[in-house]
């Protein structure tokens, strides 16, 4: 009986112990994922950005195939897996930004910054769908003047859910979701991830 | 004569066609040529612009240095034009991707790059690619992509065969529009041939129809048709213009040209006379001196030719 005693004091102070720890650890990781969607986002700015410019149609639809996927992820509707790659899971920037609207809804967060937060996620989330329309508009299309306008929108929408701050009035997205955990987005990630 | 007429004329047609035929292809050269130059022009444009959009969104992963990142995005690009990519740092590669089939290729470090230096050329290793570098303008280095030309290729000569299809088609047409000219005028020029080698012998032949004006006979189907001189006149006169109409007063002017009272009820009387006498050889010989009502009659010159298959 002692003995038991002893061990579940044990386990308490364990738990007591490394409960920070774990929640630290979460922390971490969120903010790890964040960098990491955040790297995803510069990457589809990349793919739009090449895109607008490409030299042929098949270059830009290539790409704008590529930007689908990064949205979409692997279980997207309009996912295609180039050949040759490996069949790993891929998780779509929207899935993503979703997740994380739910998370800041639970998160014990002060209201003002849970709202713009929440409110934050979701037009980045608007944003990445504008974005995805664009994209995919762009593989529709026979002619390279047409599509390229298609990137040259996926690319403006990408870059207002990017939220770089300008001196007028802006909408607020990804850039202050990164402001509010003091995340640094020049952070060494694959974008992959 | 006449063979050598034709001849002369075939010979004609033939050189004015071949000249046809000739600027057509000239035509097809030249628009393949200025389209080749519009094509690949445009294609380098806008390869240099993919290269430089590359290289500024390579920029915020060199300053600070995330070389997994920037070779991610290398990679996103080796899937359709692009050979390779070369991101080089100070001096130093960061980056060298490279499609299947191109690691062999040599890629030696270029000399530093200011803001307004970079090419675009035909690579050293082929001559379908364009070796692009563009200075990556605030870091000191460059990115060096290589563009498979191919499909700028392959575009020329989609354009030169429409070109050379459409070249065609308009050769065909005109050259058809040519010879069925040519071959109009052969036929009227032979018809008015005809026509003249008929009047000037005097005589007047309207299918089995035929008039002699020099022995002042008509004869239908060799059978002379019993004819007064001034019915005679009037079958003449119809018979040098067949099918036109005339009226009295030109009938009149010209059959009765020596009387002074002649009028429409002596062209009227005559033309009743007439067709009797032609109704006598033929059934359908009373049709043969048609009255247009308010006008005046003429000598229908397919009823004549109709006969024949009576």
């Amino acid at each position: 009986m002692k003995r038991m005693k002893r061990a579940f004091v044990f386990c308490l102070a364990l738990s007591v112990l490394t409960s920070p720890l774990i929640a630290q650890e979460e922390e971490r990781t969120f903010e790890h994922r964040l960098v990491a969607f955040t790297n995803q986002l510069r990457m589809g700015l990349t793919l739009a950005t090449v895109a607008t410019h490409s030299p042929t149609l098949r270059d830009l639809q290539l790409h704008a195939q590529q930007l689908v996927n990064l949205l979409e992820g692997s279980e997207g509707r309009h996912f295609s897996r180039p050949a040759g790659s490996e069949n790993v899971p891929i998780e779509g920037m929207a899935n993503a930004i979703q997740e994380w609207n739910d998370r800041f809804a639970e998160a014990d967060i002060a209201p003002p910054l849970r709202s713009t937060l929440s409110m934050s996620a979701r037009n980045v989330k608007t944003y990445l769908e504008l974005a995805l329309d664009a994209a995919l508009a762009s593989l529709q299309k026979q002619r390279l003047d047409l599509a390229s306008g298609d990137m040259l929108r996926a690319y403006a929408f990408l870059l207002a859910a990017y939220e770089k701050p300008c001196d007028t009035n802006y909408i607020p997205a990804l850039w202050t979701i990164l402001r509010a955990f003091e995340v640094s987005e020049a952070t060494e990630t694959s974008a992959d991830e | 004569m006449n063979f050598l007429g034709g001849w002369k004329r075939h010979l004609r047609l033939t050189v004015i066609s071949a000249v046809l035929v000739l600027v057509t292809v000239g035509c097809w050269i030249l628009a393949v040529q200025l389209s080749r130059t519009l094509v690949h022009a445009s294609f380098e444009d806008r390869s240099v612009a993919y290269v430089q959009a590359f290289a500024s969104s390579a920029v915020p992963w060199i300053q600070p240095l995330q070389p997994t990142m920037l070779r991610s995005a290398a990679q996103f690009m080796l899937v359709g034009s692009a050979q390779y990519v070369q991101v080089v740092v100070a001096g130093s590669i960061v980056v060298d991707e490279r499609s299947e089939g191109r690691l062999d290729w040599s890629l030696p470090l270029l000399n530093p790059m200011t803001g307004s230096d970079g090419f675009a050329r035909p690579s050293h290793e082929s001559e379908h690619v364009l070796d692009i570098a563009t200075p990556l303008g605030s870091v000191e280095g460059y990115v060096r992509m290589g563009i498979d030309t191919s499909s700028a290729r392959v575009q020329v000569s989609r354009i030169a065969l429409w070109a050379g299809a459409l070249a065609i088609g308009a050769d065909l047409l005109l050259l058809g529009l040519l010879w069925w000219l040519f071959g109009l005028r052969a036929t009227l020029r032979r018809q008015d041939l005809e026509t003249a080698a008929t009047r000037t012998a005097g005589n007047v032949r309207i299918g089995e129809l035929c008039i002699d004006a020099d022995q002042k006979r008509v004869t239908y189907r060799g059978e002379a048709v019993r004819l007064t001189p001034k019915q005679y006149t009037l079958i003449e006169f119809f018979g040098r213009s067949p099918d036109q109409v005339f009226s009295d007063q030109e009938i009149v002017a010209e059959v009765w040209q020596d009387s002074l009272y002649a009028d429409s009820k002596d062209v009227k009387q005559y033309v009743y006379l007439l067709r009797q006498r032609l109704g006598a050889i033929h059934p359908n010989g009373k049709r043969m001196i048609e009255t247009v009502p308010g006008f005046g009659y003429k000598l229908v010159s397919q009823l004549v030719d109709q006969e024949l298959t009576d």
